[in-house]
């Protein structure tokens, strides 16, 4: 589970990247979004990316939904669709 | 006694009597200023040992034999330390000496004569203002991006700390030599400096000597100049002439190297009167070159980037709107500045025809500079190719989809694609902030509810949505360059973009556009921008078909 806060834009999104390469074992990856406050669209990317990435290794991905900013981008990127998306890291965890 | 003790003195030592007539030096001082015997020196008229040299205070003021502190002592004022720079007019030797003066009186306190020791501060004092001159052309090198100055502050540098006469050339690309900047200290001097400086860029023969320092990335000191060393420099006769009118003593020719060429040379050079050049001042000279020549190449690579920039630019924007009948149209576009400064970004608008129907696509493609750019390229002619194909709105962010898709890296692109028509729009968004229509009124609302981005997923398809306008409402498209933009009070926000085109909405789209332009740098305080921006207003003018 990688757990983000702060702001994920063009300066930060690098970090996140590798992270996601680092956890790339697991058969589950949890981004938590729930205290990030900004995101932009390399953030969103990279997610994205991960979220792909995922999919093609036959892996699960899961996001804890961010607040205001976070969540509205998700949306309007059509990720909320596209991706698992818990309200809380509980509900996520009790149910996997 | 006091002789004995004075011949055994290092420092030099010399007594002038209350007439002004020097009666004694001591052996130090008798070497310093050049004489075989006391006998000989009292001889010598004190004005015309002075004559030997050419005598300057440090700020370059030319000195006279009153101003020496034993004979003002003499004259009744206060005998000031005095620091002079000498130079020897015969054998061009240049030196720094500290005169101190003290009086020497009788039991009475009378006069008897002034007592001046000499102390050669050359080396200190040279060394002082070797350190100063790198020291100041650090300064001066960083100063600018445009070389042509760059040059020119390297030519003040040199004169007068350095040199009388300095001049830098550059080769061109077509191997001539050409002129770039020439410094004389003589200002009636300054205008022939500036005459060669104009000649145009000329072949070296190889018999010039710059053509060997070219070449071998080597100096060249000419001690003492001679005619025939001028004349391998010169171009013709009356080149020969002003070479000759500027009638340099010393001269040395240092290479501008970077690390694998040499890129021009510089040359220094004294007049006739003046000291001559030693190996350790054409080591300073090189010192100076290689500062130059980084700057240069540094200032030239930055002149190329721009050019470069410039180019992409013409062709990874659209230059202006099209004028499309019976719409006013503005724009606004502001890249995200990078290192490179290179005036490009990922935010694109294109709006075109197709059988007599107008189509934009106004979108971001993530990541800044001339990356993001490139797939720019990529949006704005795919979308003219796919519009020729189907000409809906969500068929083309379809086919973009695709196109993206097919590109490597992990680039995404939110993107807006519409069809405008007068009393109508169609328009489909690939995650992109939703347009805004104003109604004269001041009501604002965001269409179209969007679909994925594109580039990320393999199974998306786009809505579409037919929005009814009415001419005469004002259609506003943004990226979130725009809401995102940081500031002291957080960020943008679609808040305050929603209230300024609610008050302001009614205003020409060309007003629009420049007072949230406005806007928004009042919000950054005129930060450096870290996101792209772009805007586009549109409206259909009521009334006109």
């Amino acid at each position: 589970m990688l757990k983000l806060s702060g702001e994920l834009d063009v300066a930060s999104s690098g970090a996140l990247e590798q992270s996601v390469d680092e956890v790339s074992d697991y058969d589950r990856l949890v981004i938590d979004l729930s205290d990030l406050e900004f995101i932009d669209s390399t953030g969103l990317s990279v997610l994205v990316a991960a979220h792909q990435q995922a999919v093609a290794a036959g892996r699960e991905f899961c996001v804890v939904q961010g607040s205001g900013q976070v969540q509205r981008l998700l949306a309007l990127a059509g990720l909320e669709e596209r991706l698992t998306v818990a309200d809380t890291l509980e509900q996520l965890l009790s149910s996997g | 006694m006091f002789n004995e003790l004075f011949e055994i003195l290092a420092e030099a030592v010399t007594v002038r009597d209350p007439s002004g007539a020097l009666v004694y030096a001591n052996a130090a001082a008798l070497r310093y200023l050049g004489f075989d015997s006391v006998e000989e020196l009292q001889e010598t008229p004190s004005t015309s040992i002075m004559e030997r040299y050419l005598v300057e205070d440090e700020h370059g003021r030319a000195l006279s034999h009153d101003e020496v502190p034993s004979v003002r002592m003499l004259r009744g004022e206060p005998p000031k330390p005095l620091l002079m720079r000498t130079v020897n007019r015969d054998t061009g030797e240049l030196r720094w000496t500290l005169l101190k003066t003290t009086a020497l009186r009788d039991d009475e306190g009378v006069v008897l004569g002034a007592l001046t020791v000499i102390e050669d501060v050359t080396a200190v004092k040279t060394a002082e203002i070797r350190t100063r001159a790198l020291a100041a052309s650090g300064q001066l090198l960083a100063m600018t991006l445009d070389y042509h100055q760059t040059l020119r502050n390297v030519a003040e540098v040199a004169v007068p700390s350095l040199a009388d006469y300095c001049a830098v050339d550059l080769i061109d690309e077509q191997g001539r030599m050409e002129r770039m900047a020439a410094c004389h200290r003589d200002p009636a001097k300054q205008g022939l400096a500036t005459s060669l400086r104009e000649l145009p860029p000329v072949y070296l023969e190889p018999i010039h000597p710059a053509a060997r320092v070219l070449a071998t990335g080597t100096s060249e000191l000419f001690e003492d100049v001679t005619e025939a060393q001028l004349g391998a420099m010169a171009r013709d006769e009356s080149h020969l002439q002003a070479l000759q009118e500027l009638a340099p003593r010393s001269l040395m020719i240092v290479p501008l190297r970077v690390p694998n060429r040499t890129i021009g040379v510089m040359t220094l050079a004294t007049y006739a009167s003046q000291r001559r050049f030693q190996p350790d001042d054409v080591e300073l000279a090189e010192q100076l070159g290689r500062r130059a020549a980084v700057a240069v190449e540094n200032a030239k690579l930055h002149t190329k980037l721009s050019d470069i920039a410039t180019t992409l630019q013409g062709v990874l924007l659209p230059r202006e709107l099209p004028e499309i009948p019976g719409w006013d149209l503005a724009s606004l576009y502001r890249p995200a500045e990078t290192d490179l400064r290179i005036d490009v970004g990922g935010d694109f608008y294109e709006f075109f025809e197709h059988e007599e129907t107008w189509f934009g696509v106004f979108g971001d493609v993530t990541g800044k500079g001339v990356q993001a750019a490139s797939l720019t390229t990529l949006m704005r002619t795919g979308a003219r190719v796919a519009c020729r194909i189907e000409p809906r709105p969500a068929a083309i962010l379809a086919r973009l989809d695709e196109a993206m898709a097919q590109e490597s890296g992990k680039a995404l692109c939110t993107a807006l694609c519409m069809c405008l028509h007068r009393d109508h729009m169609v328009i489909s968004s690939a995650g992109h902030p939703p347009a805004i229509i104003v109604s004269d009124g001041g009501t604002l609302r965001e269409v179209p509810t969007a679909g994925p981005v594109l580039g990320a997923f393999p199974d998306a398809s786009w809505p579409e949505e037919n929005v009814p306008v009415t001419p005469g409402e004002l259609i506003v498209f943004y990226t979130d360059g725009v809401t995102e933009m940081p500031g002291d009070d957080g960020r943008f926000g679609a808040g305050r973009l929603r209230q300024l085109l609610s008050q302001h909405g009614n205003a020409s789209p060309a007003s629009v556009v420049k007072r949230l332009d406005a806007e928004l740098n009042a919000f950054t305080g005129g930060a450096v921008l870290t996101d792209d921006v772009a805007v586009v207003a549109l409206r259909a003018r009521p009334g006109s078909q």
